[in-house]
């Protein structure tokens, strides 16, 4: 599904990511960590189509697509979805107008007719109550005044509505109390079928009780140096980010 | 040798006072109305005043020159139209339909305001000679005359010819709103409408109007000059919507000017949308009369191409208590201009007021320009004023987090100007008009590229 290949990126001069390999399958679910500044959020972003990035190497190919030929909005119409570590407060939009704009946007360039207002209040509502979130947000204006655990409940809920193939969560879990954080997660492994595939980013290994990846990823100053499956999660969480950079050291 | 801006203001007098002196000619038996003393008196006072240049602090940023440069006459009083166009109409909205083209009353398009209860309207020369209406009438009329020094009120004045009185009865609420349809149409010389509207509403009872600016067909040889002038007197606990919705074609001109005489305990709200035009000056002028009287005023603009659209309030505290909301957001794209000239009078006697001013604008393009520039002038001691101006551009990543859901980058700033746009809508209590606005907004954008 997504095949990254010796990707570099810069920003403002600066590399940024030195050369990640990464392969995610149909159905798969892979978890990415590493310490602050090691380049996690900057991969998501990268997948995701943001524009301060200057691509200087390697690949990135979506569905046999080469992804950097692709815009942000086409990327997205192409099932590409990425949760926002820090979602933007956008005063006026009402969620309601813009889940119905987005989704209505999405089954159009997948083929699939408009719903008509009733069904698609029908289809909103459902996906609220399974994201565990009153329907009276849908009556406000976008992020606007949401605390951090309505902003991330709101990410999860705007992937439902959009049925994405890849999803890149970028540290959803911060700013989550634990209930928060296992209703969120509920939210994600609700949408788990098998075909859709996630790029799971953390800091912490918390997330991955609920959310369980097939493969983890320690990404470290710019570079995939350690892979493994779930386990490696729990090792990391009890030896902490020092281990890796200790173990790195010593093989130089 | 180049025309000065002087010699065009000279010439395009000469112009009217020739229109004038032929204006007259076709009065006939008019002339010994009462009110034609008031326009000829208006005339005059024009003379003294002259047509404003950028030298003018009131005029600072709008330059009335290519107003003026044309040779205007009035429109064939015979003229009709056979149908009212469809962007005039208010698709779920009950009203009370007058309709005008270029300033001709166009009587079979439009609905008899007596067979409304608590409803009368006169012609303004029928209501000088009426026993009950002449007083409030005459003595409104005439003090404007003597004091107004907006040179266009006087020029509006001079040339009224289907000026309408229209009172609401005390303790009356008239459902149905008053929508005055006002109709620009090109033909073979550029002409001169100059619509008069006097609304008395009586105590506690209340009115809701809306204005629309519309044209049918465009031509930038032979514009056509609107000026226009509502009056608003407003008793104890009266209250009086105003809506005004401008959405003319490229080459005509609007200068239209409200006051708002209120009583206490009265509430005059007026929201004005500008959406097209080619220069377009808004002066709005509330004058508190008593105590614990509010006044709201809202507006909202789209500049595109060459657009310039100036708003001018001026909200006169002169009594204690009493309380005022501006709000005005501007959207300016392309070569658009736009101003906003926001005064606040805080007289002395008006202790404890509470007054409330802000102006947004949303910057488009590298050569769209906003001029804001607030105005208090505060002479009592315990009072609440607050005023804010801000000039900016749209949210990259506001953008950009849009666009990450699939929609277009064009899709995503629409969504954004109209949420910006909205916050001010919003404020249209009548669900109707406000949906007639919010459409009209809509529609308008779609002309952004």
């Amino acid at each position: 599904m997504l095949s990254i290949k010796d990707l570099k990126v810069n920003i403002e001069d600066k590399m940024i990511l030195k050369g990640i390999n990464l392969d995610v399958k149909p159905g798969e679910v892979h978890a990415i960590m590493g310490p602050n500044g090691s380049g996690k959020s900057t991969l998501g972003n990268v997948i995701a189509g943001k524009e301060d990035y200057e691509i200087t190497g390697g690949s990135m190919e979506y569905l046999g697509e080469d992804l950097s030929e692709l815009d942000v909005d086409e990327r997205a119409q192409k099932g590409v979805f990425l949760s926002f570590q820090y979602p933007v407060e956008i005063p006026g939009v009402s969620m309601s107008n813009f889940l119905k704009q987005i989704l209505n946007t999405s089954r159009k360039v997948r083929g699939l007719e408009e719903l008509n207002p009733m069904e698609t209040l029908k289809f909103l509502r459902e996906k609220v109550n399974m994201i565990g979130m009153n329907e009276q947000m849908l009556k406000r204006s976008l992020n606007d005044g949401f605390s951090g655990g309505e902003k991330k409940r709101n990410e999860i809920l705007q992937m439902a509505v959009l049925e994405p193939k890849l999803a890149i969560l970028d540290e959803t879990d911060s700013g989550l109390d634990i209930d928060a954080l296992k209703v969120v997660a509920e939210g994600v492994n609700a949408l788990r079928d098998g075909e859709r595939s996630f790029v799971v980013i953390t800091h912490y290994q918390r997330l991955l009780n609920y959310i369980v990846p097939d493969y983890v990823h320690v990404l470290h100053e710019g570079r995939i140096v350690k892979s493994g499956d779930k386990s490696l999660a729990l090792e990391l969480e009890e030896k902490g980010y020092d281990w890796i950079k200790d173990e790195l050291a010593a093989t130089v | 040798m180049q025309q000065t801006v002087i010699d065009i203001n000279k010439e395009a007098y000469q112009r009217f006072d020739a229109l004038f002196g032929s204006f007259e000619a076709s009065l006939n038996g008019q002339k010994s109305n009462p009110f034609h003393q008031i326009r000829q008196s208006a005339f005059e006072k024009l003379n003294t005043l002259q047509f404003p240049t950028l030298r003018h602090e009131d005029w600072k940023y709008t330059s009335v020159q290519r107003i003026l440069k044309h040779k205007y006459v009035l429109e064939d009083t015979s003229m009709t139209i056979s149908s009212l166009p469809e962007v005039a109409k208010m698709p779920d909205v009950d009203a009370i339909r007058l309709v005008f083209v270029n300033g001709v009353y166009q009587s079979h398009l439009s609905d008899n305001l007596n067979q409304v209860e608590g409803l009368s309207a006169f012609s303004v020369e029928d209501a000088m000679n009426h026993e009950v209406y002449n007083k409030v009438l005459s003595s409104r009329l005439t003090s404007e005359v003597d004091e107004n020094t907006n040179p266009f009120f006087q020029l509006n004045t001079a040339f009224s010819r289907s000026g309408m009185f229209i009172n609401v009865d005390k303790n009356v609420v008239i459902e149905k709103p008053i929508q005055i349809v006002h109709i620009s149409q090109s033909g073979d010389s550029p002409k001169l409408s100059a619509p008069l509207f006097v609304f008395n509403v009586e105590q506690s009872a209340v009115l809701n109007v809306v204005e629309s600016y519309i044209s049918t067909e465009t031509n930038s040889e032979n514009p056509v000059l609107n000026t226009s002038h509502c009056f608003y007197n407003l008793a104890k606990q009266a209250k009086c919507n105003t809506y005004k919705l401008q959405k003319l074609s490229d080459d005509h001109y609007l200068i239209h000017d409200i006051k708002a005489d209120q009583d206490r305990d009265s509430v005059f709200t007026s929201f004005t949308a500008d959406l097209g035009g080619a220069i377009i000056r808004n002066n709005i002028n509330a004058i508190h009369g008593d105590e614990n009287i509010l006044t709201n005023l809202y507006g909202v603009l789209l500049g595109l191409g060459t657009q310039h659209v100036d708003n001018q309030t001026l909200i006169d505290h002169a009594k204690p208590h009493c309380q005022s909301n501006e709000w005005y957001k501007c959207i300016l794209d392309d070569r658009a201009r736009g101003v906003f000239n926001g005064k606040v009078m805080v007289r002395q006697d008006a202790q404890k007021i509470n007054a409330f001013q802000q102006n947004n604008a949303l910057i488009l393009s590298d050569t769209a320009r906003m001029d804001a520039k607030p105005q208090l002038e505060i002479f009592a001691d315990d009072v609440r004023c607050s005023h804010g101006a801000t000039i900016g551009q749209i949210d990259e990543d506001a953008v950009f987090y849009l666009r990450s859901r699939g929609l277009s980058r064009r899709d995503a700033m629409l969504m954004l100007q109209l949420a910006f746009l909205q916050e001010v809508t919003d404020f249209i209590e009548h669900n109707g008009i406000r949906d007639f606005m919010v459409n009209n907004i809509v529609s308008s954008f779609e002309k952004i590229v």
